[in-house]
């Protein structure tokens, strides 16, 4: 993701002073990733463009309060995680609690089941639109909490701190999380991609 | 190092977070054994496919009611603006007007426009023109303020302080000088009642005890000076 | 002088507040049953606009502005869709059958159209609306909007209340659809009471956890005494234990003023 840093100093302010088109010409960079973030946290299009929008507004009125002290794009992504999780949470109301304590592990079933060489371009084997089916699955199927550390972490770049600070959890947390996550994905990929 | 601590590892490692002794220990580890070096690769294409996926573009359909929402917003909030630049000194001239205190009517001025922040709907367009229902609104909250005020203070008696000192340089409307104009050409003693009546929170028999008059002679007043408002606003 | 002649002569009185409580209430249910007083009472209202206009200009201070916009809300009031009264198919008074043509980002455009209108003085803000609601009637957002509404009236866990008058008025029918999970609401009401001056309908949430009624939106009836109105986006979704309805001065309240006129219970 390019950041044309400059420019977008020079957009925020003007946003800020009340300058509608300069926000949305700030959103233009962003929306696509932040609506791919919404759609993997809460499953379904319609959830998440309520989430979207409800982000957007709140970002748009919050703008004042934005410090500049992190990115401009992890505090829109901050705004949006906690949309998508309150609307994710109003559905599921029965698991609240498995959103935020993934079920206990331990190191036994971290250990990977299915060694195998993939080879070197594994995804050339499928079309695009393939590819792109395979790896949302394997993501819809993580625990919720694994698949938003996943989220932040690995798809949009976030720091272990930003992301810790998102959602509220520890470094350490984080880390494990994110560990349960990448292991756990590797694992359903790798019937997809093995090679033979 | 084990098989089960590579593993423990692997992400800290994969994200160059791993302390360099134990990095290297892993290093060596992934030399000799076969598994462990898928695993590490794996992983790694995992990452990396899901990090570079490009997001599909917005769906029509959303961005559309994104901007829409959005515009809206940016709309309420540039129209509110608008709203406040063009009225505030009407709304708290009014407010000023009744309450003879400025801190009091700074606070019920606030409360209009709070208000109306938070029901942009209520001014119905067919009911005529917006700054008259505004100045309305705002005598009415400012009289009910009024009132608890002295129903606190405990006193009976109006405190119909000296005319407030405005500034020199506040820009007034033509509908308010028009306003001004209809106002100055009643008779003195109707427009006396009128504003005891409609601006200082007074009923008929309040005003007849203090403009020492009959009651009939009040009322009266007060029904000849507004048909005359009338008549001359529909002239 | 007979009654009527009586209420008549004491309009003027009333439209500059100058009856006592009594007389104020007297003449309130009076006006509720006449026409042609509350005709003449809404050109002696704008008759009595031009006292307030009238008085002496002054400035707000400077802090006022900034502390105003500082505070502005994170609370907003749900997105309202209304269509205030609805279109009966002729000969079937009972059917509910509507066109619904407002649209969210109607009620902000007329709120911004509104303040735009000062500035071009040639053209009346009425003129304006009307093209306007002319457009927009037949927009698409239009169209998306219907849809909303159906949606709203027939989620899988909409809860239907009926809402009753305090004062036993038997014609009042009025009813609540809400959805928790949609965070949607509609409103159905006939035989409302029109309404004194400056005083508006206010809907409340009565959230089932206790917590402090929650405002869903203002709105008036027809002349029929019907409204219709639609909430989308309504707080957060919290389970209600009922809805009441009060009357306000306008443009609204942030806490209910007793008495309520409307209540109902899920």
């Amino acid at each position: 993701m390019i950041a044309h840093l400059e420019n977008e100093k020079a957009l925020l302010a003007e946003a800020r002073a009340g300058n509608g088109e300069a926000f949305a010409t700030l959103l233009n960079q962003y929306d696509r990733r932040l609506f791919r973030l919404a759609l993997n946290i809460t499953g379904n299009q319609p959830d998440a463009a309520d989430a979207l929008q409800e982000a957007l507004l709140k970002a748009y009125r919050g703008l004042e309060t934005f410090r500049g002290d992190s990115r401009f794009y992890t505090w829109l992504v901050r705004i949006v995680v906690n949309e998508g999780l309150m609307n994710l949470r109003r559905r599921r109301a029965d698991s609240w609690a498995s959103l935020d304590e993934p079920t206990e592990a331990d190191d036994h079933s971290l250990m990977p089941r299915e060694i195998e060489d993939w080879g070197d371009n594994p995804e050339q084997r499928y079309s695009k639109t393939e590819f792109h089916a395979i790896l949302n699955q394997a993501l819809e199927r993580l625990e919720p909490i694994l698949r938003i550390v996943f989220l932040l972490r690995d798809v949009e770049g976030l720091s272990t701190e930003e992301t810790a600070g998102t959602l509220g959890l520890s470094v350490p947390a984080v880390k494990t999380r994110l560990l349960r996550a990448r292991l756990e994905l590797r694992e359903r990929l790798t019937k997809y991609f093995k090679r033979g | 190092m084990t098989c089960k601590e590579v593993i423990r590892k692997l992400s800290d490692y994969l994200d160059g977070e791993l302390d360099p002794v134990l990095a290297e220990q892993l290093a060596r580890h992934l030399e000799h054994c076969e598994d462990c070096g898928l695993v590490v690769d794996t992983t790694q294409k995992t990452i990396e496919f899901y990090c570079n996926a490009e997001p599909a573009p917005l769906p029509d359909e959303i961005r559309r009611q994104v901007e829409r929402a959005l515009a809206g917003k940016r709309g309420e909030k540039e129209g509110f603006v608008r709203l406040y630049d063009e009225y505030a000194g009407l709304i708290y001239s009014v407010a000023l007007r009744v309450l003879r205190n400025a801190a009091a009517a700074e606070d019920v001025a606030q409360e209009v426009f709070l208000q109306l922040w938070r029901n942009p709907t209520s001014f119905d367009p067919q009911r005529g023109r917006l700054a008259p229902w505004l100045a309305v609104i705002t005598r009415h909250k400012a009289v009910d303020s009024l009132r608890k005020l002295k129903y606190e203070a405990g006193s009976s008696e109006s405190p119909l302080a000296d005319r407030v000192v405005s500034e020199a340089s506040v820009h007034t409307s033509a509908e308010c000088n028009r306003a001004r104009r209809l106002m100055a050409q009643l008779p003195a003693e109707q427009r006396q009642v009128l504003e005891l009546a409609f601006l200082d929170g007074l009923t008929h028999v309040e005003i007849a005890a203090h403009v020492s008059q009959p009651l009939g002679t009040v009322k009266s007043r007060i029904r000849l000076g507004l048909l005359s408002l009338r008549r001359e606003l529909s002239a | 002088m007979t009654d009527h002649e009586q209420y008549r002569d004491d309009l003027p009185l009333y439209a500059v507040d100058a009856l006592s409580g009594e007389e104020s209430e007297r003449l309130q249910r009076h006006l509720a049953e006449c026409p042609a007083c509350r005709k003449e009472l809404s050109s002696l209202n704008e008759a009595a606009s031009q006292i307030a206009l009238a008085v002496e200009p002054a400035a707000p201070p400077a802090h006022f502005r900034e502390q105003l916009m500082a505070c502005l809300d994170e609370q907003r009031s749900p997105a309202v869709v209304t269509n205030e009264g609805r279109r009966r198919v002729s000969g079937h008074p009972r059917e509910r059958r509507s066109a619904w043509f407002w649209v969210p980002a109607f009620a902000t455009l007329v709120f911004a159209l509104a303040f735009v209108a000062v500035w071009r003085q040639n053209r009346r803000l009425d003129e304006e609306t009307r093209d306007l609601s002319a457009r927009l009637a037949t927009s698409r957002e239009a169209l998306d909007r219907a849809s909303e509404l159906i949606h709203a009236l027939t989620a899988p866990d909409a809860q239907h209340v009926s809402l009753v008058a305090a004062g036993a008025k038997v014609q009042l029918e009025a009813k609540a659809v809400y959805s928790s999970r949609q965070r949607s609401l509609v409103l159905l009401a006939d035989h409302l009471n029109p309404l004194p001056a400056h005083k508006i309908y206010e809907l409340w949430l009565l959230p089932a956890n206790g917590s402090k009624p929650l405002a869903a939106g203002t709105f008036r009836p027809d002349e029929r005494g019907s409204v219709a109105l639609v909430l989308l986006q309504l707080g957060d979704g919290a389970a209600a234990k009922g809805f009441a309805v009060t009357v306000e001065d306008e443009p609204g309240s942030a806490t209910p003023t007793m008495p309520i006129v409307l209540s109902g219970t899920t």
